[in-house]
C-alpha cells in the first residue's frame, strides 16, 4: 500500500510512463482513497502542464536567416 | 517561396544531402524550421543573454558535422544535441554547475510535509483558484513569476522540462539529446515539475512569487 509520500515520489513518473499494473494499481487505489494526493496530482500536472503553454520563438526573420548562411559559407572556404 | 522550397525536399535524407553539398536553399529551409526548437532548448540552459551566440555556434559545428551524421535519429533530434553540447560546454567554461542537483530547500519542503508514517502532516495541498493551465497564467503575476522560476531552473531540469512539456519529446528522445540516462530524466522531471508545483502553490496562497 502506498503511503502519500510514496505517490508524491512516484506521481511524475505515473505521468510519463509507463509503469507497471501493479504499480498503476496501488496509485489509482491510494488517489481512489485520499482527497490530498488526488488534489496534489491534479495540480502537478497542471503545473507541468502550463511548461506546455510556452510557444517556441518566432521563425528567424530573412535577414537573421541571411546573416547565418552568409556565416555558413564563410566556414566553407 | 518557403512552401516551394519545401516541397524540393519531401524526405529528410533529400535535405540532409543538400545541406551536405552546402545549398543555400536548404540552410535557409533547416534554419527556419528547426532554428525555433534550438533557440529555446539553448535559452533553457543559458538563458537569452547568449541562447543566440550558442545556437550560431551549433549551427556551425552541425554543418561542419553533418557529413559524419549517420541519421539514427531524425536531423532535429541530432541538431538539438548538438545545442545541448555547445551550452553544456558554454557553462562548463563559466564554472556553472551542470549537476542534477536539486533545489534542496524546495524538495525538502515537500517532504518535509509528510509525518512519520508518510502521510501528510501539515500544509496539506488545498484547492487553487483555477483548474487550466490557460487560467492560470491568465493571472499576469503568476505568468511573470513561471516565466522568472523556469528561467531561474538549473540547468538540465530546465532543458528536460522544456523538451519533454514544451516539445514533447519522449524520455529515450531525451536521453539522446541530453546524454543523461532515463533513470536521471525521471529525476529532473520530478524536481523540475514539484518545484513548478511548490512555486505555484506559494502563490495561491500568498499572492507573491516564489523567485526572488
Amino acid at each position: 500500500m502506498l503511503t502519500c509520500k510514496d505517490v508524491s515520489d512516484v506521481a511524475s513518473d505515473y505521468m510519463d510512463g509507463p509503469t507497471t499494473l501493479l504499480q498503476q494499481i496501488n496509485f489509482r487505489l491510494h488517489l481512489l482513497m485520499c482527497v490530498h494526493c488526488r488534489r496534489y496530482f491534479q495540480q502537478l500536472k497542471l503545473a507541468a502542464g502550463i511548461a506546455g503553454k510556452y510557444e517556441l520563438p518566432a521563425e528567424p526573420s530573412d535577414d537573421e536567416t541571411d546573416a547565418l548562411i552568409s556565416k555558413l559559407n564563410k566556414q566553407k572556404t | 517561396m518557403e512552401k516551394q522550397h519545401a516541397q524540393m525536399y519531401q524526405h529528410e535524407d533529400e535535405l540532409v544531402e543538400a545541406l551536405v553539398g552546402k545549398d543555400n536553399a536548404a540552410f535557409r529551409i533547416a534554419i527556419k524550421q528547426y532554428q525555433p526548437a534550438m533557440l529555446y532548448l539553448a535559452y533553457s540552459f543559458v538563458g537569452n543573454k547568449i541562447a543566440d551566440e550558442v545556437v550560431q555556434e551549433s549551427w556551425l559545428s552541425a554543418i561542419r558535422a553533418l557529413p559524419k551524421f549517420e541519421r539514427r535519429s531524425s536531423l532535429k533530434t541530432w541538431l538539438l544535441r548538438i545545442v545541448a553540447n555547445e551550452a553544456k560546454t558554454r557553462l562548463r567554461k563559466e564554472n556553472r554547475s551542470l549537476s542534477l542537483e536539486a533545489i534542496v530547500s524546495e524538495s525538502k519542503a515537500l517532504s518535509d510535509r509528510y509525518d512519520d508514517n508518510g502521510q501528510w502532516a501539515d500544509s496539506i495541498p488545498q484547492q487553487w483558484d483555477s483548474d487550466t493551465p490557460d487560467e492560470l497564467l491568465s493571472v499576469e503575476e503568476l505568468k511573470q513569476c513561471m516565466n522568472r522560476h523556469i528561467e531561474a531552473l538549473p540547468a538540465l531540469q530546465g532543458a528536460t522540462l522544456n523538451l519533454r512539456e514544451q516539445q514533447g519529446y519522449s524520455l529515450a528522445h531525451i536521453c539522446n539529446i541530453l546524454e543523461v540516462s532515463e533513470s536521471n530524466v525521471r529525476v529532473l522531471l520530478h524536481r523540475a515539475r514539484n518545484s513548478l508545483f511548490l512555486c505555484i502553490e506559494h502563490f495561491q496562497k500568498t499572492g507573491e512569487c516564489c523567485t526572488n
